[in-house]
């Protein structure tokens, strides 16, 4: 299990507010991100780098709220 | 001995049906529809999903490609239905993957003699393997600029934009405009040529509309950027006239395509103009002897629904449900590749 996954990605074009963005590696992916998402003054063909990290910490403490909901709500 | 016999009747049978599934698959294959027809000028608006590519069969046979859709499109399938053997010239627009995203996989079915390119560095993946295609397979290269023309034979091809300098750094405003005449009637191909309304800014439009002057007027326009607003304005509409005009797009797209603003244009403009779109009528196809255009299209859409915005076919394609086949379709279509 990987923690984190980087990869990098091509603005090919920006349609409006959404950034089409292709996958260095195989440009049969491609996905939307909303511009305001992406580094200040991103435009056409730049060339960014993406990661996602995987935060354990943060989902541990949600879970933690939702027990204690679901405890307070059932126990009433 | 039971079993074995068993086993030999299960084989036979299974051998049958792959022959039943082998020729079953092979007269499902589309018969090529006719390509060039001798004396007319065939345009085919093809049905590429969310892109563009228009198939240009010349009345001396010849074959134009302006434009290719995006990676994963059936567009080498399409040109295979439509009976091309050999294109003597591509036009990639400008290099964003919806207009050159199936460029390669076009150079390595059909043999290209010549292709003309934007010549605009956008910095992509897509664009460099494009060019590297072109390098490797030793196709002659060009980077026309406004004012250069070819014919061949009786039909004229002219290049309308981008000037010598383009207005900015934006793709789509560096799009090759071409201009087809063939006897009394004009096309106009536009790629995602965009306008600044209400804006001072040069845009290629504004850089058209000054060089052009009175003489922009076509009988068949393919709007710009897939119906965006700042494809197709007033400004535009009014100086083109055309009497037909296409938008190229993918039912329930996520760009807002055709946008609102020119759909209400189109509709006040509905008796002047005919509209035709890919989204709802898939393929479109144009025949001209010169004197007329005939057109026809693969699907048939009542006419109020020709001017549905690009959300509302959104919205009512989720609601049947064929946005997902569609979806489906879409990745069925890749994995065969």
């Amino acid at each position: 299990m990987k923690a984190n996954h980087s990869s990098k990605v091509i603005i090919d074009r920006i349609e409006g507010d959404l950034a089409v963005l292709v996958l260095y590696d195989d440009d049969g992916v491609k996905f939307n991100v909303p511009v305001a998402l992406l580094p200040d003054g991103a435009k056409d063909g730049d060339h960014l780098e993406m990661s996602f990290v995987t935060d354990d910490a943060s989902k541990e403490s949600e879970k933690k709220r939702i027990e204690n909901l679901l405890a307070e709500l059932k126990g009433k | 001995m039971n079993r074995k016999i068993r086993s030999i009747a299960v084989l036979a049978l299974l051998a049958v049906a792959v022959a039943a599934l082998v020729l079953f698959l092979r007269h499902r294959q589309a018969v090529p529809e006719p390509g060039p027809v001798s004396g007319k000028l065939v345009v085919r608006f093809l049905d590429v999903g969310q892109g563009d590519s228009e198939l240009i069969s010349l009345p001396n046979g010849e074959t134009i490609l302006i434009d290719s859709g995006d990676r994963g499109s059936p567009t080498v399938e399409l040109l295979k239905k439509y009976a091309v053997k050999e294109i003597t010239l591509i036009i990639a627009t400008h290099p964003h993957a919806d207009h050159i995203g199936d460029m390669r996989d076009v150079m390595r079915a059909f043999k290209v003699r010549e292709v003309w390119d934007s010549g605009f560095n956008h910095a992509t993946k897509t664009y460099g393997d494009m060019l590297q295609e072109i390098r490797d397979k030793g196709i002659k290269f060009a980077t026309p600029k406004r004012g250069d023309m070819r014919t061949f034979g009786d039909v004229l091809l002219e290049i309308l934009n981008p000037a010598d300098q383009p207005p900015d750094d934006n793709p789509n405003n560096a799009s090759l405009v071409a201009r087809l005449t063939y006897g009394e009637k004009t096309f106009l191909f536009t790629g995602d040529a965009e306008d600044y309304e209400n804006s001072a800014k040069p845009s290629a439009w504004e850089q058209m509309l000054g060089a052009e002057k009175g003489k922009l007027h076509v009988d068949l326009l393919k709007a710009a950027h897939h119906g965006s607003s700042n494809g197709t304005t007033r400004e535009v509409i009014d100086a083109v006239r055309p009497s037909i005009l296409t938008i190229s797009c993918a039912a329930g797209n996520d760009y807002h395509h055709p946008h609102p603003k020119v759909m209400r244009m189109l509709e006040q403009d509905r008796n002047r103009i005919k509209v035709y779109r890919t989204d709802l009528e898939g393929t479109i196809t144009a025949v001209c002897d010169g004197r007329q255009i005939e057109m026809s299209t693969e699907k048939q859409v009542a006419g109020d629904r020709l001017y549905l915005t690009g959300d509302e076919v959104a919205g009512s394609v989720a609601s049947d449900g064929k946005g997902q086949d569609s979806r489906q379709n879409g990745r069925a279509a890749k994995r065969s590749r």
